[in-house]
């Protein structure tokens, strides 16, 4: 439609200038042939006005003539002077004759009628008129009227009869009737018509004989007017047609009650009819071919264009299969070429763009979106055919370590391409292996339930284990699997994808993959992130505690020392146990600020109960991730500055396996550590795989145990040895041994014929809150002191 | 004037006076030719004793003289003194007459016995014209080229004056006074209505210029 306006629009434009140049040129043209129409219609009009004028006088002369000489007739001015009235009659019809007068009569000096040949009307005008005529005339040579009778003017000449003296008029005259117009009109080539003008208030021009056809005399004599006077050559319309007007009053001086109207007629011929309808015509065919050529023009213009619309909106849906073939060496042809080339461009781009929103650029694989497609769709697929989809989200274990700082980004993305490469080898073509992001892959195995699943995911991580060559390095990569199946672990992408995560983590956790989901986790998962969430507020929201469990000597049953251990009490979960939050806390990072938090309210309570004698220092763990912070050194001293406790009173414990892992900095801190003057402990030990050597080597003061050898001490023999050889072995190194968990009476005898240093447990007592400790210190000491107590009643030692 | 002293003097009456006319026209120009005519309202003027004569002659083509004032009774001859014919005629009412064409003088003197202006014309030639006044008193006189008229030789008593003139206003003659004659003479200044002369020219046309009406696309 809008090609359509478009030609429309073209064809009114040159229908317009067409039009514009026509019209002046035909008003032009028009009022030139006008003008010259009307100037040569002046020439006829005044020739012909001169051939009237000369005919009339012509006529006039003819008329004077002819009454001078019958006037001069002797006989009869005989007749005229003696009064004989037949002769006068009789002579008057004789000349009437002889010159073709229509009518001759003689009038007395005194105006009166003689004798005359107007035989009807006695009260005829004429009479009257003739009078005055005579009675003005005089002396003059002869008089001259022209008077309206009988339907038509009449032209009477007056001549006096001398005999010799004026005696009489002798008048004559002709009628001025159609034949005398049809000749006028034969002479002058004009049309000519008579009027009669009204007398003295009678306003009304009167048709009187004309070359006219009479509708037109009556038209003529409503137009004309009731001025006599001669006028300017004027056009006057008749009906339809125009004609060239002349009038002329017929009689010189004041009378004019008759006008003779020349006129020619405009169109004489009707030659300028046929030119201007020549004009039109060529007017016409000028705009024709112009619209003709006009619309050619606008058709070829608007067919390419209305193909190149149709491509546009057709590349606006998006299909670029088809190219537009315009060939034409104009603009147009140019705008057909840019719209091919712009259309590939974009089909080029669009391409780009489709891979690049759901394909990592990175590895070329699938993106985390297109996987959750596939996954979906493969969730759709299993659910009608009753099929199952294997899940596998795997991870690269330190990556970020081989990123950051072993081998550089470059390093990095050049083995997570060779990794994904692998991945990609290893699969069916039919699996989906996809990019996650970071250093996170995903794989889909279709049709594949758990087992079979663990499978691949097993042979995926034995592939993944290769070593990979990046330049000069050899890089050993580990990956943690975990594994979800639908429809075991999920009905929707979302959960199999979250499940697969959480067993993936647990599997890094435990360093066992693949790890399947198992039935729980995700809940576990839910609140283990809910603790951390709510574990940055637990200490300014004061939901943590301390709780202290005493450790006695063997040797004097004294307390000398506590272990303090962290409680937190949940505003919605209750008491969550320290095995449960510590590794959130450590895995979150959180722990520094409860290591700082345990620190300060420790150092506190431990100076408070030492300022009122309870001479009992205090112990705490330590976690690694403390111990890789410079700065621990400093905050202890503070601590202990701030609230005046000697640093002998505090004693570090840290694990086994913390101390083991990382040696250099380890050691270092625990140098630092020990300068500071504070015990160091070594917690856990037996769990670790310490070297004796390594062990020689740290600044400790203390083994502690652990508890798992020391529960079912009595029941078991290797525990038995165990406990007795590290016993020995860590007197050997000149530390103190604790044993911690001990349970009963009998375990604390026979630590003490092992000759353990100290012993810590729920025999001796649970961990009690700060008052609850000082009270049950008190008790202890008072039964310790007044007696040695029976190693049974140590447990009844309760606190109220 | 000779002419006319003469039948005065054959007059019986003793008491003789004078009467002088100088006839002017409206605009006080002398006027010839105009005809004085003086009739006695006191007495009854003596009878003619012989018939008197006149002549009228054609010279040049024209009536010689113009105005011939007669008395009552007298016989008018016509001689020719041209060298081409002429035929002069009268249709007025106090002598109708026509004589044949003739040279020299016809036969016979023509008798005036009609009082009355009459016409003479030449049937030959339209534009001669003449008059004979013929006037029933022995009184009368015609003015000189100054328009001067003198009557002697008038019996005293009182007279109707009359003046009459071919182009005078009135055709016919007009009684001016009546004026008393004594011995002492008695002049008089008349003016007389004159017509104009008549014009012999051509007509102009009856259509009026229309030349003037058709300058714009010629210039």
């Amino acid at each position: 439609m809008r090609a359509l306006s478009f030609r429309t629009r073209i064809l009114a434009a040159l229908a317009c200038v067409i039009a514009c140049v026509l019209a002046p040129i035909f008003v032009v043209v028009y009022s030139a042939i006008r003008a010259s129409m009307i100037e040569h219609a002046e020439v006829s009009l005044e020739t012909g006005a001169r051939v009237f004028a000369q005919s009339m006088r012509e006529r006039d002369e003819q008329l004077l003539y002819a009454v001078r000489q019958a006037a001069s007739d002797f006989g009869f001015k005989e007749a005229v002077a003696t009064g004989d009235v037949p002769t006068i009659r009789s002579a008057l019809e004789n000349y009437n004759k002889r010159i073709g007068a229509s009518e001759a009569l003689v009038l007395s000096l005194e105006g009166e009628v003689v004798a005359s040949t107007i035989v009807e009307l006695p009260g005829s005008p004429i009479y009257p008129v003739l009078s005055e005529l005579i009675r003005e005339a005089e002396d003059t040579p002869f008089a001259r009227a022209t008077v309206v009778f009988g339907g038509a003017p009449h032209q009477l000449m007056a001549v006096p009869v001398e005999a010799p003296e004026r005696v009489a008029w002798a008048v004559m005259g002709f009628v001025m009737d159609e034949t005398l117009v049809a000749i006028l009109k034969a002479l002058t080539g004009l049309e000519i018509s008579f009027v009669g003008y009204g007398k003295r208030g009678r306003n009304a021009v009167m048709p009187l004989p004309s070359t006219l056809v009479p509708p037109l005399r009556d038209a003529l004599a409503s137009t004309l007017g009731t001025n006599a006077e001669v006028s300017e050559p004027y056009v006057m319309h008749l009906r339809d047609a125009e004609y060239l007007t002349l009038k002329i009053p017929l009689e010189a001086g004041g009378r004019h009650e008759v006008g003779a109207v020349l006129q020619i007629p405009l169109e004489h011929g009707g030659q300028f009819r046929a030119l201007g309808n020549r004009l039109v015509l060529i007017s016409l065919l000028a705009l024709g071919v112009a619209l003709v050529a006009a619309f050619i023009l606008a058709h070829g213009v608007a067919r390419p264009l209305n193909r190149l619309v149709t491509a546009t909106q057709r590349i606006a849906q998006g299909d670029y299969r088809h190219t537009v073939e315009i060939q034409r060496s104009d603009e147009l042809g140019a705008l057909a070429t840019s719209l091919n080339t712009m259309q590939s461009a974009i089909a080029e781009r669009e391409d780009r763009i489709a891979h690049q929103a759901f394909h990592d650029t990175l590895t070329g694989l699938p993106n985390r979106a297109l996987a959750h497609d596939r996954l979906r769709s493969a969730i759709e697929h299993a659910r009608r055919n009753g099929n199952t989809v294997g899940v596998l989200m795997i991870d690269v274990d330190r990556f970020k370590e081989i990123n950051d700082t072993l081998l550089g980004h470059h390093t990095g993305d050049q083995l997570l391409i060779e990794l994904g490469r692998r991945l990609r080898a290893t699969v069916r073509a039919s699996d989906t292996v996809a990019r996650l992001g970071g250093d996170e892959f995903l794989t889909l195995v279709e049709g594949q339930n758990l087992e079979a699943a663990l499978l691949v995911g097993a042979k995926l991580k034995a592939v993944m284990a290769e070593p990979v060559k990046l330049g000069t390095v050899e890089v050993v990569t580990e990956v943690s699997i975990g594994v979800s199946v639908y429809p075991d672990h999920g009905e929707d992408a979302e959960a199999l994808l979250r499940r697969a995560d959480i067993a993936m983590y647990e599997g890094k956790r435990t360093r066992q993959s693949p790890t399947a989901y198992k039935a729980g986790r995700e809940e576990e998962h839910l609140h283990r992130l809910a603790l951390v969430n709510d574990l940055r507020r637990a200490a300014p929201n004061n939901e943590l505690v301390v709780h202290y469990q005493p450790k006695i000597e063997l040797g004097t049953r004294a307390v000398t020392q506590v272990e303090a251990l962290m409680r937190w009490r949940h505003p919605r979960y209750g008491m969550v146990p320290p095995d449960e939050f510590i590794p959130l806390a450590e895995q979150s990072g959180h722990i520094r600020a409860l290591t700082h938090w345990l620190l300060d309210t420790v150092v506190r309570d431990c100076s408070v109960w030492r300022r009122e004698g309870i001479e009992v220092g205090v112990a705490i763990n330590i976690s690694v991730t403390d111990l890789t912070s410079v700065d621990l050194p400093s905050i202890v001293e503070g601590r202990l500055r701030e609230h005046g406790l000697e640093p002998g009173h505090l004693t570090l414990e840290v694990t086994e396996s913390s101390v083991m892992r990382d040696s250099g900095k380890i050691i270092l801190m625990l140098e630092s550590l020990d300068k500071c003057g504070v015990r160091l402990s070594i917690d856990d030990f037996g769990t670790g795989y310490s070297s004796l050597s390594h062990l020689k080597r740290l600044p400790v003061h203390e083994l502690k145990i652990d508890k798992s050898f020391v529960l079912d001490l009595m029941n078991n023999t290797s525990d038995a040895v165990i406990v007795k050889s590290t016993i020995d072995l860590g007197h050997n190194m000149g530390l103190r041994v604790v044993a911690e968990g001990v349970e009963s009476e009998e375990s604390l005898k026979l630590l003490r014929s092992y000759s353990c240093d100290m012993a810590q447990g729920f025999h001796i007592s649970k961990a009690l809150p700060l008052i609850e400790f000082i009270a049950w210190f008190k008790q202890y000491e008072q039964l310790r002191t007044a007696s040695a107590p029976p190693a049974t009643e140590i447990s009844r030692i309760k606190v109220l | 004037m000779v002419w006319l002293a003469q039948p005065l003097i054959l007059m019986p009456c003793l008491a003789a006076g004078a009467f002088e006319a100088r006839i002017t026209d409206a605009e006080g120009a002398p006027v010839a030719d105009a005809v004085l005519s003086l009739h006695a309202l006191d007495f009854t003027p003596p009878a003619v004793a012989d018939t008197p004569r006149a002549s009228m002659d054609q010279r040049n083509r024209r009536f010689d003289p113009y105005v011939l004032p007669v008395r009552l009774g007298t016989l008018v001859k016509f001689p020719n003194s041209d060298d081409i014919r002429h035929s002069v005629y009268s249709f007025s009412a106090p002598k109708r007459f026509k004589l044949p064409l003739y040279k020299d003088t016809p036969s016979a003197p023509i008798i005036f016995d009609q009082p009355g202006v009459v016409v003479l014309g030449c049937n030959i030639h339209d534009w001669m014209l003449g008059y004979i006044y013929v006037a029933d008193t022995p009184y009368f006189g015609k003015a000189d080229a100054q328009g001067k008229v003198d009557i002697e030789g008038l019996p005293a008593g009182r007279y109707e004056v009359t003046l009459w003139h071919p182009q005078a206003r009135s055709r016919t003659p007009q009684v001016m006074e009546t004026a008393p004659v004594d011995v002492s003479a008695l002049a008089r200044v008349y003016s007389l209505e004159m017509r104009s002369a008549p014009q012999n020219s051509q007509p102009t046309s009856s259509v009026p210029s229309v030349e003037d009406k058709f300058k714009r696309w010629r210039q």
